[in-house]
């Protein structure tokens, strides 16, 4: 049983690999860590530069990932070759959804490494607990994208479409949600990727850092706005999850 | 016709599908009998459709299916640990190479010995020279050899071979034709194949299902359905044929007569015992009978019989 599952993210990895993500890693990388090794000077030359400029190249490559997995797999009918052996739909979905999840993480956190390295190199004592921030950022901002972005390809059957309509609905939301239309006071703000896996990690990061009773002790965050902003990130993902996982095993591959 | 009592390979019972507006599958009815049977219909009459509803890629609005003996909707996982697919073009993972890609396929099989199997898929299509090139590299031609080697690894019991012969030149279709044979005869594997080209089913298959459509117009062995189709016309060889002729053209039964060198073709309207009218006939005009048989066709001519039927019923 185990067997399978393990042997189809294999299949996924390596059919991932076809696609230059070594080219990506390079280019991000390149993007993210010169301004950075320029001068940096703390939380705020590293963390904030990361968590803003990285949102467009976390969503973009997040939406290729995945489109690529589940789109063109129902285009190009290769998720048709792939259910004609014993398993089943459900499988090839975890299978798939763990191996994108895998693929991402593996491209942002050779980055997250190479940022490391470069500092380290430049002999700057950074907290590295911050990395651990950084990760979860990633990982609070791609598990939304990515169940976003399975659900509306599994609806939609194309990768071209699927890429836009995620677009749209992405940068939809944080046009309405974004100041001035909506000011970081109001809850309905942290129902935005901009700020709500953002504002996660600074309630998280003040909080760690009050419970060691090491350094800062206030944060424009409210618990309120952090339980709003998770709860839109977290369970929204998860609801967005298991309707593609409902809607894989409903539609018809013809 | 031991065949006969065999149990189907496949079996539908009111089968139905609708896309839209388009009504794919129509109460459809179908029982296939046989080692290699095949399902042969004009564009659009629902043959992709069928095989898809039958390995659970598209569920039916209605009707029960069953898959060596097993149920589409309940059972799937059994009927695909015991069925290779070769679907109509197919998408695979171009950056595998070729012995990479049926490793991976065995291992899905659960096969113990991976390796060996995919060593004899390879062989069986003529693609052990290039297993090791990636599959981007190969030619259409190559690639559905490929494909029919992914349907054979593990041996199924049964393989569902959709358009099996498309991209491949006259050598490779026959060299499908003849794997099919040489797996069926040899190791009792039992084959589908959804096809335009009737040679390729005439020589293969013992089984025939003919869909128009969206509903099965005609199924039965290759010979039954020759048969049944050829039986309306017979040649006659006598001693006088002009005037024999002319006497048959004016019975009530012909419906016409031509001439083939210096035999007679007969097309009759009916059920006619025309072993029995034709001697009747010979002594009224006192013509010597030297030969009475039917004309059997070829399987084009019962495809074409059937689908000119379903038209001018619709019509």
């Amino acid at each position: 049983m185990r067997g399978k599952l393990r042997e189809l993210i294999a299949w996924e990895l390596q059919d991932n690999w076809a696609f230059p993500i070594l080219e990506l890693v390079i280019a991000i990388t390149i993007i993210q860590v010169i301004p950075i090794v320029s001068l940096t000077r703390g939380y705020v030359e590293v963390a904030k530069p990361f968590f803003e400029a990285m949102l467009f190249i976390l969503v973009i490559s997040t939406a290729i990932v995945f489109g690529r997995s589940f789109g063109e797999g129902i285009e190009k009918r290769k998720l048709i070759v792939l259910l004609s052996y014993p398993v089943s739909r459900t499988r090839v979905f975890v299978a798939k959804y763990l191996a994108n999840l895998l693929t991402i993480f593996l491209i942002f956190g050779s980055v997250l490494l190479a940022e490391g390295v470069s500092l380290f190199m430049f002999d700057y004592r950074f907290p590295l607990v911050i990395w651990g921030f950084m990760f979860l950022y990633l990982f609070l901002t791609v598990f939304f994208t990515s169940s976003l972005m399975t659900f509306i390809t599994l609806a939609v059957k194309r990768f071209g479409l699927s890429v836009l309509i995620l677009l749209i609905c992405i940068f939809g939301m944080e046009y309405w949600l974004s100041p001035p239309r909506t000011y970081a006071n109001n809850p309905i703000a942290y129902l935005s990727l901009n700020l709500g896996p953002y504002s996660s990690v600074v309630y998280s990061y003040t909080w760690y850092y009050n419970t060691l009773n090491i350094g800062i002790g206030r944060s424009w965050v409210t618990q309120t706005f952090f339980l709003t902003a998770l709860g839109y990130v977290l369970g929204g993902g998860l609801i967005l999850l298991l309707a593609s996982l409902f809607l894989i095993n409903k539609i018809d591959l013809d | 016709m031991g065949l006969l009592i065999v149990e189907p390979v496949v079996e539908m019972k009111g089968v139905s599908k609708r896309f839209g507006r388009i009504l794919a599958l129509d109460s459809l009815n179908l029982e296939m009998r046989g080692k290699v049977l095949g399902l042969i219909g004009p564009n659009g009459a629902g043959k992709t459709t069928l095989i898809n509803i039958l390995l659970g890629y598209t569920k039916p609005d209605a009707g029960e299916i069953r898959v060596l003996g097993y149920d589409v909707k309940r059972e799937l996982m059994e009927i695909k640990k015991r069925v290779g697919v070769l679907p109509e073009k197919p998408g695979f993972p171009e950056s595998f190479s070729g012995s990479g890609f049926l490793t991976r396929v065995a291992r899905l099989r659960g096969l113990t010995n991976p390796e060996e199997q995919v060593t004899e898929s390879l062989k069986a299509v003529g693609l052990s020279q290039v297993a090791h090139r990636s599959i981007r590299t190969y030619s259409a031609g190559m690639y559905q050899r490929l494909g029919l080697a992914q349907a054979l690894v593990g041996e199924p019991e049964l393989v569902i071979l959709d358009e099996p012969a498309a991209n491949l030149d006259p050598l490779g279709r026959m060299d499908v034709l003849e794997v099919i044979s040489r797996f069926s005869e040899e190791r009792g594997v039992k084959f589908l194949i959804s096809t335009h080209i009737l040679y390729d089913v005439e020589r293969t298959c013992d089984w025939i299902s003919i869909i128009d459509a969206g509903k099965i117009r005609e199924q039965g062995s290759v010979e039954e359905l020759v048969q049944k189709y050829s039986g309306l016309t017979y040649r006659i060889v006598v001693s006088d044929p002009k005037t024999f002729a002319a006497e048959l053209a004016k019975t009530s039964y012909v419906r016409s007569v031509e001439f083939q060198d210096k035999a007679i073709i007969a097309t009759v309207k009916g059920k006619v015992n025309m072993y029995e009218e034709t001697m009747e006939l010979a002594k009224c005009v006192n013509v010597t009978v030297h030969e009475v048989r039917p004309v059997f066709d070829s399987l084009d001519e019962v495809f074409r019989a059937v689908v000119s039927r379903n038209e001018r019923e619709t019509t």
